[in-house]
């Protein structure tokens, strides 16, 4: 371990190599000499040569990055028409030949290439030691469509892509508020990925953005293909097995968030954007929640904290008590138990460890496996584990019913990230429960408590607003009240301006508009 | 070693060292579901055991043979013998492959020589054994506890489970209540009796032996004094029995019955002392509906509807006296009269009563009265007009 660290310190230490920060020449050969050479071997990259009045010009890009129609027709094409006579400067081919809206100017190689890597188009025109970069960016990116990690039934159905500006533009659409800032910071020194913060200036607090900002900016890294990277390198205890960052593909669900004071981080390249800080609460909750009618949220609120503990602990309760405290089952219950356990030649604790382990190798086979065989495999599987291991009497009928229904319990947490926690946290609970019986289970839940209580994510306790209790905020929690009822923003994110709605907007026919 | 490895080590050692692996497979216990025990002479007694084979239970696991549940019983009876209930556990047990485990343990049954010379000192046992429940019904076998073991009931596959329904749905007396009895002073315990009889079905072949929980064993301390007869016994119920629910018959003429279901009873006492002598007055509220109007008495008519009341106090009246003449002629106190004065008036009690309860009992005045009330008509019956 130590080693490993030792390794990461070394390569922090380690000088990058940076282009040179040369500025352009008024040379024109020389510059694209210059450029040419930075791109050797770069088959992708187009040097076009164009003659413009009387100047020798070059137009540069990256095949496929670019939106090569609009570059043909605005400015290929427009610089082509000039004759000799026309006298240039790049103010006015900027101003009076480009038909491109986005053109800016560059005088520093570095920047241009980067402009030239993040698909905008390079004019350099001879005699000026000026670049001029014009923003057509373009190419092939997967259109907007709904995520399937997270489907509803009722709610928006459109979810992130892989584009970083599709997904800033989603959010903008749900919030048009002149308070929603979109922060820029670019990560890693090869993949140069683009990051957006988003925040409500008005609600965020300026010490989160701050430590947000100031937690990206001390990431060294020569890559981030994906916002787990991010994830990783800015939560407060990588250690522990709970998520401290939710992650997300739906937009709506951002926008909330955004709504609440929290802050957002979009990577380019990935759907899954970041939303922090979080509460352990906000796991269970789905972005349904909130467009059903507030009965049914409730209920499935309840439902899904109550499977939460049976995902965690079934298997765990079942061998304690199976093995340490026959006296807790009833007699008739105990009987079938006894019954179907005769001709299984391993203790309670070897088979629920057996099958939780088959359960899980099936579910990573199915995720894993092309969806056409992914069928066959649930297929088998149902036949090995439900049918074939207890006729052959390997395995107890009672314990697929605790495997299956753990199983079940553990689908219906609605992000994924924790019931990954949950799943891996239930074979320590098992190991306790295998030697300590109950007294183990408990053991573990109270150490698994006292870690949830510490853990804080950005600051704000992981357990809020349960612990430290904020009456106010359980309204939020296990229930959710009606919206005429949803009056305050959680107390722990927004400390300015906590009002989110008006007074009395139960509607009833008492009310006068005002 | 480095603290890491150190800290490591010493949770292995948690894991490895301590003394909680006791742990117990399923299948490594002997579940008894009832314990039946008999004297067999001065100081050695028979302890029986009931205890189910889950393999003969037809388990989805242990039906490898196919059918594996056709014919053989579900269950076994072995006993031991020994000088008290445990060694005679002991003497078992090294019969049996699997450990006897107690925590099932919902019936135990006394035979009646047992419960003749006392059983206190075998109930004792049941509570210094942790496994134990306390809320085992106890009952009192009229001949040998172990042959109700024995019995094959139709319904449900062990005896144990047909005793504990009907001790349920009878006065079921707990080892809790029934140590309680004995131990307060001025209050004998009633148990339920259990015998077993063959299945009344004419000439059809199938016929087991069914287990009937019928009729009271009244008890002085932890001694059986003599089981009560039927009329006794019915006025065990209505004077011990919680819950109200019952099919009661009485007649109101030659061959001439009324059936009624009771829906409520509530029984009240007072009393008064004269002379150093307390005496009793019990009343008792009984609410019924008629379910068969055999006689045809018109329940709305005044005079037919008392009739009808009367014959039914008078009947349970008669019950209770029957009950309370006999169990006060041999000094016992099924009610726990003396209980009450213990608790309501304990110095004339420690003063006058506590020593000898039996001899006042047998000379105190008990008064009671049936009030009983017939709300609910299913047959009204018919007016004859004359």
């Amino acid at each position: 371990m130590r080693r490993l660290f030792n390794i990461l310190k070394h390569n922090r230490k380690s000088k990058i190599p940076e282009t040179m920060d040369l500025a352009i020449s008024t040379d024109l050969d020389n510059n694209i000499k210059f450029l040419k050479k930075q791109f050797e071997n770069s088959s992708d990259v187009v040097f076009r040569q164009i003659t413009t009045a009387k100047n020798k010009a070059y137009i540069i890009f990256v095949d496929g990055l670019i939106d090569s129609a609009r570059i043909e027709l605005h400015a290929i094409q427009q610089l082509l028409e000039q004759t000799p006579a026309d006298a240039l400067d790049t103010t006015y081919i900027e101003e009076q030949i480009i038909s491109v809206n986005s053109v800016t100017e560059e005088n520093k190689f570095k920047k241009l290439l980067k402009q030239i890597l993040d698909g905008n188009t390079i004019l350099l025109v001879d005699k000026f030691d000026k670049a001029l970069v014009l923003g057509a960016k373009g190419g092939s990116s997967r259109s907007i469509s709904e995520p399937d990690t997270e489907s509803v039934i009722r709610g928006p159905r459109e979810g992130f892509t892989e584009s970083l500006r599709v997904n800033t533009s989603l959010v903008r659409r749900k919030i048009h508020s002149n308070h929603l800032k979109v922060v820029s910071r670019t990560v890693g020194t090869e993949t140069q990925t683009s990051l957006a913060i988003l925040y409500l200036e008005n609600l965020a607090p300026p010490q989160l953005v701050e430590e947000v900002l100031a937690r990206i900016d001390r990431i060294k890294i020569d890559g981030i293909l994906e916002s787990g990277y991010i994830e990783e390198l800015i939560e407060d205890d990588t250690w522990s097995p709970f998520p401290q960052i939710q992650n997300t593909e739906r937009p709506d669900t951002v926008a909330a968030n955004l709504l609440e004071g929290r802050v957002s981080i979009i990577v380019d390249g990935t759907p899954f954007v970041l939303i922090l800080p979080t509460s352990f609460w906000q796991f269970i909750q789905a972005s349904e929640d909130y467009y059903q009618r507030f009965h049914i949220s409730v209920f499935l609120r309840l439902l899904r904290v109550t499977l939460l503990f049976l995902a965690l602990l079934m298997p765990a309760l079942y061998v304690a008590i199976a093995s340490f405290h026959q006296e807790m089952i009833p007699t008739t219950l105990l009987l079938s138990i006894a019954a179907s356990r005769e001709a299984i030649p391993f203790p309670v604790f070897i088979e629920a460890l057996i099958m939780e382990l088959s359960f899980e190798a099936l579910r990573e086979a199915g995720i894993r496996l092309p969806k056409v065989i992914g069928q066959a495999v649930s297929i088998l599987g149902a036949l090995v584990i439900g049918t074939a291991a207890v006729e052959a009497g390997i395995v107890s009928a009672p314990m697929v019913i605790i495997v299956s229904l753990t199983g079940i319990a553990s689908f219906t947490i609605p992000r994924f990230n924790l019931a990954i926690s949950i799943r891996l946290l239930r074979f320590p609970m098992m190991i306790l429960a295998g030697i300590f019986g109950l007294f183990g289970v408990v053991l573990g839940s109270i150490v698994l408590l006292t870690h949830l209580c510490k853990l804080r994510s950005f600051g704000v306790p992981y357990f809020s607003p349960l612990s430290p209790l904020k009456w106010s905020d359980l309204k939020d929690v296990f229930i959710r009240v009606p919206w005429w009822d949803m009056d305050r923003r959680p107390k722990q994110f927004v400390k300015e301006d906590p009002v989110r709605e008006g007074s009395n907007l139960k509607a009833s026919p008492n009310q006068k508009e005002s | 070693m480095t603290l890491c490895k150190k800290v490591y080590l010493l949770i292995f050692c948690l894991f490895v060292l301590t003394g909680c692996w006791d742990r117990v497979e399923v299948n490594d216990l002997a579940f008894v579901t009832a314990t039946g025990i008999d004297k067999i002479e001065e100081n050695k007694f028979r302890a029986a055991v009931q205890v189910p084979l889950p393999g003969n239970m037809g388990g989805a696991g242990s039906s490898g043979g196919g059918g594996g549940s056709g014919g053989e019983s579900p269950f076994y009876v072995d006993s031991g013998v020994g000088r008290n209930i445990r060694e005679s556990n002991d003497d078992l047990q090294q019969r049996m492959s699997r450990k006897l485990y107690f925590s099932h343990r919902r019936v135990i049954i006394f035979g009646a020589d047992m419960a003749k010379a006392g059983f206190k000192k075998s109930l004792e046992v049941i509570i210094e054994q942790p496994q134990s429940r306390l809320s085992a019904y106890v009952l009192i076998a009229k001949g040998k506890a172990i042959e109700v073991l024995n019995a094959t009931p139709h319904f449900e596959p062990f005896s144990s489970e047909t005793i504990r329904e009907m001790a349920k749905s009878s006065f079921g007396i707990t080892v809790k209540d029934v140590l309680n009895d004995v131990e307060k002073p001025g209050k004998d315990p009633v148990i339920p009796i259990v015998e077993t009889a063959k299945t009344q079905n004419g000439d059809g072949e199938d016929k087991n032996d069914e287990v009937m929980v019928n009729g009271a064993a009244i008890l002085k301390d932890d001694k059986l004094k003599f089981f009560a007869n039927d009329e006794e016994a019915l006025g065990a119920f209505w004077l011990l029995e919680e819950s109200p629910e019952k099919n009661y018959t009485f007649s109101v003429g030659d061959n001439k019955e009324i059936n009624v279901s009771i829906d409520e009873k509530n029984l009240r006492h007072t009393y008064s002392v004269l002379g150093g002598v307390p005496s009793f007055s019990l009343t008792l509220d009984v609410e019924a509906a008629v379910m068969q109007n055999e006689a045809d008495i018109d329940m709305d008519n005044l005079d037919s509807y008392e009739l009808a009341i009367d014959s039914m106090e008078k009947k349970i009246k008669k019950e209770i006296d029957a009950l309370l003449d006999h169990s006060t002629s041999e000094g016992i106190d099924v009610y726990g009269f003396g209980w009450h004065l213990y608790r309501h008036d304990n110095r004339q009690w420690e003063e006058k009563w506590a020593d000898n309860w039996s001899s006042t009992l047998k000379k105190m005045e008990i008064d009671v009265q049936v009030n009983a009330t017939i709300q609910e008509t299913t047959n009204p019956g018919i007016t004859i007009k004359e």
